[in-house]
């Protein structure tokens, strides 16, 4: 347990000395920060002119900004998180500080979920900062709190398991690019694999859009916190964390 | 002497069997119909393989004992083995979850009533949804089907477009994009436009054990139901059929009382007066909560009158005349029934006009009984009036007299709902948004206890059902709504829809500037120079 702190630190001291957390939290917090901004000045519009026609509804923000807004951010850290993760392991592997690492009476374990713990902290500190739009949303308008809460839920979990991704391919590579790239095709994937559920039996179709990262996403971001989408997030870790040791338990056997 | 390797023939022989089998499968991904083929191919493959194999023992006995193979495969087991664990969990989290709809107004549970019934749903029951391929309004029904799904493990369904697949649509006679067919193995019930109340009511009809039945009264040369010429009703017959009903012929002399299985009875156009002995059955049948719908002609002596009377319901001596809306090329006796009830379930956001071909007024009557609740339905338009010299209409002579002729909108149509007890007063009024949950509670005690109310709808004229007006304009509608509403079961029910919240917001200049900096240039601006600092700051140290 003291080595996981321990390695914590150390990885949270790389993360804040070097240039790519605040490149990665910048480009980010520029994005889903226009896009929110852009949400919520077309449903000032929108709001003008149903005060015009009466008869429409559902005109609310919390449909209307909120939801869009958690879309929009699961696509902007879909581009971001593998940039987060490439250098985990790759970066040591280059350096050849990972084999010193794994000699020193550290376990595997401890390695492996201290470097994972300290990217979902970074990550964090990126939600984090994204609360000012919530913030603005209730200075101007009365969202829903439901949404807000069950809507970061989702986004930490989604997070979590595009990290979980990103630090197994990050183990199996020495180029960071590399990484990065491959971590970003299998996240798109996971991600799109569900719409081919239009063009594959139903029953195919099923398992394929329970296996999308983003399908499950969809009740987060509107409200509903259901168990089926908690627990499948957790297994995508638990399955790619438990991949990522075995990974670096055959670097200690190939020698 | 040149001999061949023979080591290099195996290995020319395992890489070709590899090859083999990966073009096997490709072409088994491709054509799946080339089976016999494929198979073939793997045989041949895995022959080529075993040679490799055999040629080879040596080495391939060699890598396997070696350390890291070993470990290899154990890492693989084991990651296999997690994999199926972790499916193993997940299946099982698909089969028992829980759900939290944590938004303030529950936009995503469905009501009481619906989940009560979802729990005791003993057989499957699937829905297929018709929309096109992507349709924005999909994924509203979609959130609904969810939810029952949830609800429920008996409960299946799925999306289909209609566009690309126009055998299924045809199967189920699809005809508008958005129509949802909820079934079970016995019977199917079409909706369009699906929320609760409407997928709640159609799952009811669906799982209903006993069949119920529409009975036509016969005896007095009413419309017939298999006439398939212009007068008759066959065309309606099939409509009500297409509900899940029965259609039946009754002869109410022989039968003594109305039969127990009736959903409805209909009287369609009667040209004989009825017996007092039928009368009686009728009254019988209204005591014991029965629904009735009757349609009288003019100038036709029913019998039904005083019986309609003792409801409050009146039905006039005259003929309704219209001079100036009525359909192009028929004569002024077809007067255009534009104005509905809008608060009645029947006629609720009804548009589309009907037309009553020589129709007789149906109002509600001055003292109507304290336990009974009537509603005009319709009414003409109103430059038509009720006219009650019939000897001058017959002449060709309709004008209008102000002394003995009321001036329209005339009601052409009243329902009644009759009621045993007072405190029922509000159960058939649509309830408003307050104090829903007790009274939901109530609701539904009360549809378990005690009779049902009586219904009675009384149209002013047979025609516009018949043949060769019921698929004219509104005509088909408005029957079959009013039907509908009789043959309604008290497990038919009504669930309020949820309110949307509105809240436009209009953004001051000032505010929309506080947004845009804030959001897009304060906030990230500050991490940058928080970086710079933190790392200048290190380099310095």
């Amino acid at each position: 347990m003291r080595n996981f702190y321990a390695i914590l630190r150390r990885e949270l001291y790389v993360y804040f000395c070097s240039p790519i957390a605040y490149v990665v939290t910048t480009i980010f917090l520029v994005l889903s920060g226009y896009l929110f901004y852009s949400a919520f000045a077309y449903f000032s519009m929108i709001s003008m002119q149903a005060m015009r026609m009466p008869g429409i509804d559902g005109i609310n923000v919390t449909e209307m900004v909120l939801n869009p807004m958690f879309a929009n951010m699961s696509v902007i850290m879909l581009l971001m998180m593998p940039l987060l993760t490439m250098r985990l392991f790759a970066e040591e592997k280059k350096a050849g500080t990972l084999e010193l690492l794994l000699s020193y009476p550290v376990r595997e374990t401890e390695l492996l979920l201290g470097k994972f713990a300290a990217c979902l902290v970074v990550f964090s500190v990126m939600l984090v900062l994204t609360w000012l739009y919530p913030i603005l949303l209730w200075l101007f308008a009365k969202p829903d709190s439901g949404p807000i809460l069950s809507g970061y839920l989702g986004l930490f979990l989604m997070g979590a398991a595009f990290i979980a991704l990103g630090l197994l391919v990050s183990s199996l590579t020495e180029n960071q690019i590399v990484a990065a790239v491959i971590s970003f095709g299998a996240i798109l994937m996971f991600w799109l694999i569900g719409w081919s559920e239009t063009f594959v039996g139903p029953s195919l179709g099923k398992v394929l859009s329970h296996l999308s990262l983003l399908d499950h996403f969809e009740g987060f971001a509107r409200g509903v916190i259901d168990s089926r989408d908690v627990i499948y997030y957790i297994d995508f870790c638990i399955l790619f964390l438990f991949m990522t040791m075995r990974s670096l338990e055959s670097k200690k056997w190939r020698g | 002497m040149a001999r061949i390797n023979p080591t290099k023939i195996f290995s020319a022989l395992g890489y070709g069997g590899f090859i083999i089998i990966v073009a096997a499968a490709v072409t088994y991904g491709m054509i799946p119909a080339a089976q016999s083929y494929v198979w073939i191919g793997w045989l041949v493959g895995l022959l080529c393989l075993a040679a490799y194999a055999a040629g080879n023992f040596k080495t391939i006995r060699d890598y396997f004992r070696m350390r890291s193979t070993r470990h290899g495969a154990n890492a693989f087991i084991l990651v296999l083995l997690v994999l199926g664990i972790l499916i193993f969990v997940e299946a099982i989290s698909a089969r028992h979850s829980a759900r939290f709809d944590i938004t303030a107004t529950k936009r995503f549970t469905l009501s009481e009533q619906t989940t009560k019934i979802l729990k005791n749903l003993e057989k499957p029951v699937h829905a297929t949804a018709f929309y096109q391929e992507g349709a924005p309004e999909a994924q509203r029904t979609k959130d609904l089907l969810d939810q029952y799904a949830y609800g429920s493990p008996e409960f299946s369904f799925e999306f289909v477009d209609p566009d690309r697949f126009p055998g299924k649509a045809r199967r189920y006679k699809i005809t508008t994009y958005g129509t949802v067919v909820v079934e079970t193995g016995a019977r199917e019930e079409k909706i369009t436009l699906a929320d609760e109340q409407k997928l709640t009511n159609a799952l009811l009809r669906v799982i209903r054990d006993e069949e119920k039945v529409v009975y036509f009264v016969t005896g007095h040369d009413e419309k017939s139901i298999d006439n398939l010429g212009k007068d008759g009703y066959s065309i309606a017959k099939e409509a009500i059929k297409n509900q899940n009903y029965a259609v039946r012929d009754i002869l109410l002399m022989r039968a003594r009382e109305a039969p127990a299985d009736a959903s409805v009875l209909i009287i369609a156009g009667p040209q004989k007066a009825l017996f007092p002995e039928e009368i009686s059955t009728l009254e019988q049948f209204v005591d014991q909560g029965g629904h009735l719908l009757i349609l009288i002609d003019p100038e036709t002596d029913t019998g039904l009158e005083s019986f309609l009377k003792s409801y409050g319901i009146e039905v006039g001596q005259d003929i309704i005349v219209d001079k100036l809306s009525r359909i192009f090329g028929a004569d002024y006796l077809t007067p255009v029934v534009s104005q509905y009830a809008g608060y009645h379930a029947i006629t609720e956001d009804f548009e589309s006009a009907s037309f009553f071909p020589i129709a007789v007024s149906v109002s509600v009557a001055k003292d109507v009984p304290s336990y009974v609740q009537n509603t005009e339905l319709a009414k003409t338009g109103p430059s038509s009036w009720a006219e009650t010299d019939l000897a001058m209409l017959r002449e060709g002579m309709a004008t209008f007299d102000k002394d003995k002729d009321t001036m329209g909108p005339i009601p052409v149509a009243v329902v009644s709902t009759i009621k045993e007890k007072i405190e029922e007063a509000e159960k058939d009024q649509t309830k408003k948004a307050d104090g829903d949950k007790p009274e939901e509670s109530k609701e539904s005690d009360d549809r378990e206890a005690g009779p049902r109310p009586a219904r009675i709808v009384v149209f002013g004229d047979s025609d516009f059902a018949g043949n060769a007006y019921l698929n004219l304009s509104g005509n088909r509608d408005f029957f079959m709504n009013a039907l509908s509403w009789l043959a309604e079961e008290e497990d038919l029910i009504a669930i309020r829809p949820r309110e949307e919240v509105n809240q436009p917001v209009v953004l001051s200049h000032t505010q929309g500037r506080i947004l845009f900096w804030t959001s897009v240039v304060l906030l990230p601006g500050a991490i940058p120079l928080f970086g710079i600092i933190v790392l200048r700051r290190r380099r310095s140290a």
